[in-house]
């Protein structure tokens, strides 16, 4: 997995490639929650994320949870079939803002 | 065997009453007996054919009709409740001791005879003190009756020390038309010259017949006291008969239910049994149970004996066959050691079971087997049917050092074996022929291509056929196994519980996939739920094993993955449902990961088997 994030006047967006899984997504969730500073909206790019596990999700929803507290918003974008299928079928797709 | 006394109080109250009213019932009949005598009696008075006094003719004419009479009314008290009310036997006794005395006054002679009926009639009824107050009455009635039949009664010459006549004041009077007054004169006369008649009467008449009648009596009582004791016995035997019959039903019942009645019939194996005890229970048995997921056992055994004592060996022996198969994971020879060791333990009854037990594998189609004294299955392989070759170990329980050898043999695609006990080769007809292994052979090459379900019935059907209605003396078990090529294991890869292992995992399984020609997106969502299931299990299994064994198989509908692991038993299934509806505030994320797998998965199944924890993934392949 790959990380790259991008900080643009309170707009973080973090561009995920490769595997999000039990190995990963505790890596992925020190990176964010470090760099959360000041963010109004986060934004996951996940168009070259081809896996997740619950996991994975797990991430997503403790910083969807955070940044719902801070009054913030969180945007998922582009994610894969494969993604978008563990998606709704664990119902994330029903509370997460996702942009196809 | 001793005979079973009967001490309950209820059942000797039912007895007697049941006895009191046949008791009753044979006293009415002896009072009719008794009238139709009385008839005969006063027909051969009337035609001349019995001599006696004119007086005493008078009183019989008087007196035999109304005894007629009233012996004769109980005919109709027969059927009616009065028979088995509690004082009807007094009546009925109280009124034939009546008649038998009225009957000794006027026949001193001829009617002694009927207080032995009195007393034998009133043993009858079982009842202590009905037959001593008869004996008491008996004795004073007779007494009584004596004295006035000497007075009153036919002439006895005997009593009044006479013959053809008495001499009285110089007259001489022929003892027919003696007079009560002459008698009592006669009496006295002979008293006054030394001879006591009323002395002599009571010791040398009444004192005998007393006596006898005693003994009688006694006699009487001792038979009845038998026969009711007897009656008893019979009574006591039925109920034990009834409940025995009754705890034989409930052993039956609980024999057939260790036999596996649900047979399998699936794509790898079709299997079809039966047992028909000879008696209620029975000492055969069959058996068939999984070991693991690819592995079957089959087993048939044979007790010496039959009844109870070979359906409680045959108990033991199916227990501890089936337990150590599934525990020991061992080959065949050395789990029918060890239960031939465990049989052989405290077998003072000297009982022993033949035995052959097979292990098949559903995958290979290797069929593992060993024998124990027993039969050689039939096997249908390669076209050919033919007694399958097997090393004859010794029975089971006979001595405990024995040793097995196993055998084995490959099925393919369509294979078949029979196991049967000897009561199909040795059911007989009428002309005690025997069924025999050349039949048996025949019969399974004619029909070999039917369907296990139908060949088992069939073959049953033969046997009835062939036995002509004759009664088979041995158990009769059978049990049919058809081999359709089950999964394949294409691979089987151990992996420490550790969630780092996860990569090895997913290029374990994505490449075994790609053989198997699954998509991109498959591959991906089947590798998300094995990650699933791969961090659930080793974050228990790792505290209590070192491996967690995941294998791949698959047929041509499916694809199976089996995670094994010796760790302590715990199903991941059972961790709490996700509520995949809750909101981002309200979600707990426990759980999330096993509902993921199964909503990848098409099947999920959890088992403990053989201290392992195994876990079956399915996913049904689509077209």
């Amino acid at each position: 997995m790959q990380v790259t994030k991008e900080n643009k006047n309170g707009v973080l967006t973090v561009t995920i490639t490769g595997h999000l899984d039990t190995n990963t997504a505790p890596g992925l969730e020190e990176e964010v929650t470090s760099a959360l500073e000041g963010v109004t909206e986060l934004r996951f790019d996940l168009t070259g994320l081809i896996y997740i596990s619950s996991a994975g999700l797990r991430v997503l929803l403790t910083l969807h949870k955070t940044m719902a507290k801070a009054g913030g918003t969180f945007l998922i974008l582009h994610p894969c079939d494969e993604v978008m299928e563990i998606l709704d079928m664990t119902g994330f797709a029903s509370f997460l803002s996702i942009e196809q | 065997m001793a005979p079973i006394r009967s001490h309950h109080p209820q059942i000797d109250e039912e007895i007697l009453r049941k006895n009191e009213v046949d008791a009753n019932k044979a006293l009415i009949r002896g009072s009719l007996v008794t009238a139709g005598v009385l008839v005969i009696l006063l027909i051969g008075y009337a035609t001349g054919l019995f001599k006696a006094s004119p007086k005493v003719l008078l009183y019989n004419y008087i007196s035999f009709p109304i005894i007629i009479a009233v012996l004769c009314s109980t005919f109709f008290y027969r059927n009616t409740k009065y028979v088995a009310h509690p004082g009807f036997k007094y009546f009925l006794l109280s009124q034939y001791l009546l008649v038998i005395f009225i009957l000794n006054i006027l026949l001193p002679k001829h009617a002694i005879l009927g207080w032995a009926i009195c007393v034998a009639v009133a043993c009858h009824y079982f009842h202590p003190k009905v037959a001593m107050a008869t004996f008491i009455s008996v004795a004073v009635l007779l007494f009584l009756a004596l004295y006035m039949g000497m007075l009153y009664g036919e002439w006895d010459a005997n009593l009044l020390n006479a013959n053809d006549y008495i001499v009285l004041e110089g007259q001489q009077i022929p003892i027919n038309e003696v007079t009560f007054e002459q008698r009592v004169q006669w009496l006295a006369y002979l008293r006054a010259n030394g001879n006591n008649r009323y002395l002599i009467a009571f010791l040398y008449y009444y004192l005998p017949r007393l006596l006898t009648i005693g003994i009688v009596a006694y006699v009487s009582f001792a038979i009845a006291t038998r026969a009711s004791q007897l009656l008893k016995d019979e009574i006591g035997i039925a109920k034990q008969n009834e409940k025995m019959q009754g705890e034989l039903e409930v052993a039956r019942a609980i024999q057939a239910s260790v036999l596996p009645t649900a047979f399998p019939n699936n794509d790898k194996e079709r299997v079809y049994a039966l047992m028909d005890p000879a008696k209620e229970v029975g000492g055969d048995f069959y058996d068939y149970f999984y070991i693991d997921d690819t592995h079957i056992a089959f087993v048939i055994a044979d007790v010496s004996g039959k009844g109870v004592p070979a359906a409680l060996f045959m108990m033991k022996t199916e227990t501890l066959v089936k337990s150590l198969a599934t525990s020991l994971r061992a080959d065949t020879a050395t789990i029918l050691e060890r239960s031939n060791v465990a049989l052989c333990e405290n077998n003072d009854a000297s009982m022993f079971v033949t035995c052959w037990l097979g292990i098949l594998d559903t995958v290979t189609g290797e069929l593992r087997y060993a024998n124990a004294g027993h039969n050689s299955p039939i096997i249908y392989s390669g076209g050919k049917v033919s007694f399958l070759k097997c090393a004859h170990g010794m029975v089971l329980g006979g001595f405990d050092a024995a040793k097995y050898k196993e055998e084995s043999i490959r099925l393919n695609q369509g294979d078949k074996f029979i196991l049967y006990t000897d009561g199909v080769t040795e059911a007989h007809n009428i002309k005690d022929e025997l069924f025999g292994n050349e039949r048996l052979i025949a019969f399974a090459q004619t029909h070999i291509n039917d369907s296990a379900d139908q060949f088992v019935p069939n073959l049953r059907e033969e046997l009835n056929r062939f036995s002509e209605g004759k009664e088979q003396f041995d158990d009769i078990t059978m049990l049919m196994v058809e081999f359709h090529q089950g999964a394949k294991i294409m691979s089987s890869r151990s992996f420490k519980p550790d969630t780092r292992e996860l990569n090895n995992l997913f290029s374990y399984s994505s490449s075994l996939l790609e053989i198997l020609n699954f998509s991109k997106r498959d591959i991906i969502m089947i590798n998300t739920a094995l990650e699933e299931v791969f961090v659930n299990v080793s974050k228990y299994a790792n505290k209590s094993t070192s491996a967690v064994e995941i294998s791949l198989s698959n047929d041509q509908d499916n694809i199976h993955f089996v995670f094994r692991d010796a760790g302590k038993p715990y199903n991941p299934l059972e961790a709490p449902e996700t509520k995949i509806t809750a909101t981002s505030d309200e979600r707990d994320v426990a759980g999330l990961g096993i509902y993921i797998a199964k909503s990848i998965m098409d099947e999920v199944h959890y088992e403990y088997v053989g201290n392992h924890n195994v876990l079956t993934l399915i996913k049904y392949k689509k077209y």
